[in-house]
């Protein structure tokens, strides 16, 4: 706060907040990170959240005791189930849910491979079709394509409109009585722009009712407090990661009823609780989804990361300033917005002037600011706005106006230094 | 400011220099997952180098500028550096340390690692571009391209190269061979309508799909690949197959032709090593290759009798191959490659001149260095090579390779006149006018050329047609170069008449022909002189005392002939031995006759070659006839060469009057050769 209002008193008048953009604090403080210590300006958490000390520290911890989970009856090996279990609890409890409802994953991708795999292609049949939107992220992409591909299934796409918002027109006359599952992206990674869930579950109860409906929360969960079995969400799919907890974690939320209709990925120790030569006899509940040695500390640091998210997420902050920074670089000569969402949160794309991203990017670098470039694995959406790669800042818990000035500061410098010299300065043309 | 984007990178990246995708390039796509950076890069090759390539980039400044260098470098390098090329970049994005001025601006990336991939993206495309793209990979990428664009796959594609030296192909299959590969060997046996690729034109396709050439500049080439690896894959199987395509509309459009054609597409599985380089062997010898339609075989055939021998005139006459239905469906082709037109300078003439020689038969090649004359769409039926004339000279000029320097700038033509004149180029030529050349002969020989070399240089090039604009100025450069190839190939071929039938009007009592002079009777010096010259055959035409003057001459390689009319003067008895000399059907026949007289002892063998020489030298047939004496008495001597058009004329002659009225007729058509020795005109009359 005393940093921000600093800078605002003594700084040009060229990085002062524009009217209508009112100063926005810290959700949490950034002392909470110690990847921020040597004063970077870090608008990439759609990418990952940094760890918060705190995270950090319950993962340690976890190391720590150590001790496998689900291996052993001597009280190392009980202290990992029960850390493993109660990380479980706390993660279904963070979302509203119970406890056999949360599978763990390595992350959003392996968790929607997951019920690509093994809940959606046993049930896909040729002529059967899911539907997926303009605005999923590769990882939301590709396990339908794949699944489509190998079933002779229809892979139907919902269109979005100029704003980046997904069209609810184009989507009904997608639903009907051959739909399998429709995938949905929450929030977008690349506009921030949030999907309806209300009105696309009740247009799926009417057109498509055997469909489940499967969301990738991956970008939401940092900006809103999901409740899952409210969502009237079959699978809802996210990461450790973005929630400021470890990489190498991710978790899928979804009712036992589904569960108990999936199959597992992966199949080998801790899947199955008897194996004969013509028998096998799968374990009971997520267990049979988790084969091999889990990840205990991961699921700890998601569940401290998830805890941690919970003290300080304040969506209408998000929002509020998520969109002090589109009004930010709109103002930024030069810049174009992708799509408009309204009520977008945590990420804001956009071009510049035609220099290449990559470049921009460097260029920030130098500067301290972190960005994203490129695609962002959503190149369908990207190609929807006419563009074959973005820059991106996005928000996480400890942004301020302090990094939206950095930001709005360095791209004026990227454009100076590289933006073709203007025609007439010397320059001989034939 | 910033330590990667410094100026000179920043001005690299802005260049537009190669920013082109040349036209019949292997080209291939390479992706940065990481940035979505795509870079798309074009390379033609030719006799093992770069001859010309581009790119185009949806990519940031550091790709870009890569992208610059690298065609800085690339352009007219021979393949077998690329990698050289590549590893320096990569060594110094890894070290910090530019290995040469050109790497410096990509120094800096030692300090930001992720970038390295920028810099060397344009280098995966180049040498994905000159690596084998397997056939299926050609279907894979219409696939990739049509499935909505996400994975990061990367998206190969390669166009036929040019079809420029068909010796090369059989080079290629050789090496293919003797790699241990398998392939097959496709032909353009027909063609119905119109199609971009001329009859005759060739694809070689690898084992594993991969292939050189071009039968159809892109349209059917896939289904040939395809139909090359069915026979490939099935040994037991046909050694051969035809089959008929057409050519798509839209393809037709593209190469500028009205509307599809039909062609016919033969495939056959390559001949064995040995074979392979006995065809090698037979090019330039006057043989053809016969390929039998019905089985893929395929023999090297000469001129000679046999159910061929009409159609192997006919390919040898026209170079061109010609399909023949009868005893059995073959297909004759020429064993020559079409011999090459090197213009240096992308000029106006320049683009006139390749629509020409290609008609004509040529496979024109323009070097240029600067951007604006070698922008693309300039020469559709050229290969462009953006490079300085010097640097690629010495890999483009064989023995049949004609050289035209055309840019005006001396800075770009002399170094190219140096290389182009110590190399075995069969025409060499400079535009300019006369003025212009003499300082041009002036300025080579201060930097050292020798006399031989600048005399082989035809300045101002063109046959003195008078032609007026860029159309008939390249029509006569053209002419003049079809001209001394011919010549070349086969130097004019003189024949010499030696009179001495004598003349009972000027003989008097004693033959003055068989009079000594230096020991021999005076006939033989004349006779000797021919025959030293080594002018081939010597006729001599003889009368009054036949059989004497046959003894004195008797052994001496020449032939008689009788002028029973010999009193009649000399007139009929040139009449007779310029007869003689046009009938003889059993050797090559003469160009031209040189008439010499017996009674003229002392003209000496070196005049007789200087005026042979005078005379194969001019590209037109002109009479030759040599000039000495000082002042005002300086004439006319003998003996005179008469080129082949004029021996109807002198057939017609009667009495003593000799050629000289038809030499006054025609006096444009007199090449004079000094000649500083008075023996050309000196006759002995009376002993
Ligand atoms: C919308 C969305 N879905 C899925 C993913 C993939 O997440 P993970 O990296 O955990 O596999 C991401 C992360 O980039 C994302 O933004």
């Amino acid at each position: 706060m005393t940093n921000m209002r600093h800078s605002l008193d003594t700084g040009p008048a060229a990085i002062r907040p524009p009217p209508g953009c009112p100063p926005i604090d810290a959700a949490a403080d950034r002392a909470h990170f110690p990847a921020l210590a040597d004063g970077l300006r870090y608008l990439d958490s759609a990418a990952t959240s940094l760890t918060p000390t705190c995270v950090i520290d319950a993962v340690r911890d976890a190391m720590l005791a150590g001790g496998s989970a689900h291996r052993g009856l001597y009280p190392l090996a009980q202290r990992a189930t029960a850390a493993l279990e109660g990380a479980r609890r706390d993660v279904a409890a963070a979302l509203g849910g119970a406890a056999e409802q949360i599978v763990f994953t390595r992350s959003a991708t392996e968790g929607l491979n997951l019920v690509a795999e093994g809940w959606a292609r046993p049930r896909l049949t040729a002529g059967a079709a899911i539907v997926i939107t303009r605005a999923a992220h590769h990882s939301n992409l590709l396990p339908w394509r794949r699944i489509c591909r190998a079933a002779g299934a229809e892979l139907r796409i919902a269109e979005c409109d100029a704003r980046g918002v997904l069209d609810l027109e184009s989507l009904t006359p997608l639903l009907d009585r051959r739909v399998v599952a429709v995938a949905l992206t929450h929030v977008s990674n690349v506009t921030g722009a949030i999907a309806p869930l209300d009105a696309i579950a009740a247009l799926r109860r009417r057109h498509a009712p055997q469909a489940a409906l499967i969301v990738d929360g991956a970008q939401a969960l940092p900006h809103i407090a999901v409740h899952a079995p409210g969502s009237r969400a079959d699978f809802y799919v996210f990461s450790g990661h973005k929630v400021c907890g470890p990489q190498g974690i991710g978790a899928v939320w979804a009712p036992v009823e589904r569960w108990a209709e999936a199959e597992p990925l992966l199949v080998g120790g801790g899947a199955v609780l008897d194996v004969g030569d013509g028998h096998i006899v799968w374990s009971e509940g997520p267990a049979r989804f988790e084969a091999g040695t889990a990840n205990m500390p991961g699921a700890v640091g998601l569940a401290a990361g998830l805890a941690f998210l919970d003290r300080h997420r304040d969506t209408a902050r998000s929002v509020a300033l998520t969109a002090a920074l589109r009004t930010r670089l709109a103002r930024v000569p030069g810049v174009r917005l992708l799509g408009d969402p309204p009520g977008a949160v945590g990420a804001v794309s956009f071009v510049f002037d035609g220099l290449h991203p990559h470049d921009v990017g460097a260029v920030l670098a130098e500067r301290g600011v972190a960005v994203r470039v490129g695609h962002h694995c959503a190149r369908p959406l990207l190609a929807h706005f006419d563009v074959r790669s973005a820059i991106r800042a996005s928000i996480g818990l400890h942004t301020s106006a302090a990094d939206l000035d950095a930001l709005v500061d360095g791209l004026r410098a990227a454009r100076e230094l590289l933006a073709p010299p203007e025609t007439g300065r010397g320059e001989v043309h034939r | 400011m910033s330590g990667l984007y410094t100026d000179p990178l920043l001005t690299l990246s802005r260049e537009t220099r190669w920013a082109r995708l040349p036209a019949d390039a292997a080209r291939a796509t390479a992706h940065n997952p990481l940035c979505g950076d795509e870079i798309t890069v074009a390379a033609r090759v030719l006799d093992g180098a770069v001859l010309d390539l581009g790119f185009v980039a949806h990519a940031c400044a550091v790709c870009n500028a890569a992208a610059t260098a690298m065609c800085d470098v690339i352009a007219g390098a021979p393949l077998s550096a690329v990698d050289a090329h590549r590893a320096a970049l990569s060594r110094t994005v890894r070290s910090g340390e530019a290995e040469s001025d050109a790497l410096t601006p990509f120094a800096a990336l030692a300090a930001h690692p992720s970038r390295a991939a920028c810099a060397e993206l344009p280098w995966k495309a180049l040498q994905a571009a000159l690596a084998a793209p397997r056939a299926s990979r050609v279907h894979q990428s219409t696939a990739a391209r049509q499935a909505s664009a996400q994975a990061p796959e990367r998206v190969s594609e390669r166009a036929p190269e040019p079809v420029l030296a068909t010796l090369d192909d059989w080079a290629r299959v050789q090496r293919l061979l003797a790699e241990g590969r398998r392939c097959a060997i496709a032909t353009l046996t027909a063609v119905v309508g119109s199609s971009p690729c001329p009859l005759g034109s060739r694809m070689i396709v690898r084992d594993d799909g991969h292939f050189w050439g071009s039968v159809s500049g892109g349209c059917v080439e896939s289904a040939v690949v395809q139909a090359a690896l069915t026979l490939l894959d099935d040994p037991a199987g046909p050694q051969s197959a035809s089959a008929d395509y057409q050519i798509a509309n839209s393809q037709a459009g593209a190469v500028g032709l009205p509307c599809g054609g039909r062609v016919t597409v033969h495939v056959a599985l390559a001949p064995d090593i040995e074979q392979v380089a006995a065809i090698r062997a037979a090019h330039e010898t006057g043989a053809v290759r016969v390929l039998s339609l019905t089985d893929g075989a395929c023999h090297i055939a000469r001129a000679g009798a046999g159910p061929l021998s009409e159609a192997i005139d006919a390919v040898l006459a026209s170079e061109r191959p010609l399909q023949v239905d009868e005893p059995t469906p073959v297909f004759v082709e020429p064993l020559r490659s079409p011999p090459r037109l090197v213009l240096i300078g992308g000029t106006h003439i320049a683009q006139k001149l390749c629509r020409m020689a290609v008609e004509a038969g040529f496979a024109p090649i323009v070097v240029e260095p600067r951007a604006d004359w070698a922008r693309p769409g300039r020469f559709a039926d050229a290969t462009v090579v953006r490079e300085r004339a010097e640097r690629v000279l010495p890999g483009l000029i064989d023995s049949r390779t004609a050289v035209v320097t055309l840019t005006h700038e001396r800075l770009l033509d002399d170094p190219a006149l140096k290389v182009a004149l110590a190399s075995p180029a069969f025409y060499i030529g400079a535009l300019g006018s006369r003025r212009t050349q003499q300082a041009r002969l002036a300025r080579l020989a201060d930097d050292g050329v020798p006399p031989a070399q600048l005399a082989r240089l035809h300045g101002p090039a063109g046959l003195p047609i008078d032609g007026k604009g860029a159309g008939e100025i390249a029509l006569s450069i053209l002419a003049e170069i079809v001209a001394t190839r011919r010549r070349v190939e086969r130097p004019r071929r003189v024949g010499a008449v030696v009179l001495a039938a004598g003349s009972s009007r000027r003989a008097g009592p004693i033959n003055k022909l068989l009079h000594p002079i230096d020991g021999a009777p005076m006939v033989r010096h004349a006779v000797r002189a021919a025959l030293d010259a080594e002018v081939e055959p010597v006729l001599v035409v003889l009368g009054h005392e036949a059989e004497r003057v046959r003894a004195a001459l008797a052994d001496l390689p020449v032939r008689f002939v009788h002028n029973a009319e010999h009193a009649a003067g000399m007139g009929r008895s040139i009449a007779c031995g310029i007869a003689a000399l046009a009938e003889r059907t059993a050797e090559p026949p003469v160009d031209a006759a040189l008439v010499m007289l017996g009674d003229m002892p002392y003209v000496r063998a070196e005049d007789i070659a200087r005026i042979v020489a005078a005379h194969r030298a001019s590209t037109r047939h002109l009479i030759a006839a040599p000039e000495a004496g000082e002042g005002a008495a300086r004439r006319r001597g003998n003996p005179v060469l008469w080129p082949r058009r004029y021996f109807a004329a002198l057939q017609r002659l009667e009495g003593d009057a000799g050629g000289r009225h038809i030499l006054q007729g025609a006096p444009g058509a007199i090449l004079r050769v000094p000649i500083d020795h008075p023996g050309v005109l000196r006759d002995v009359d009376a002993p």
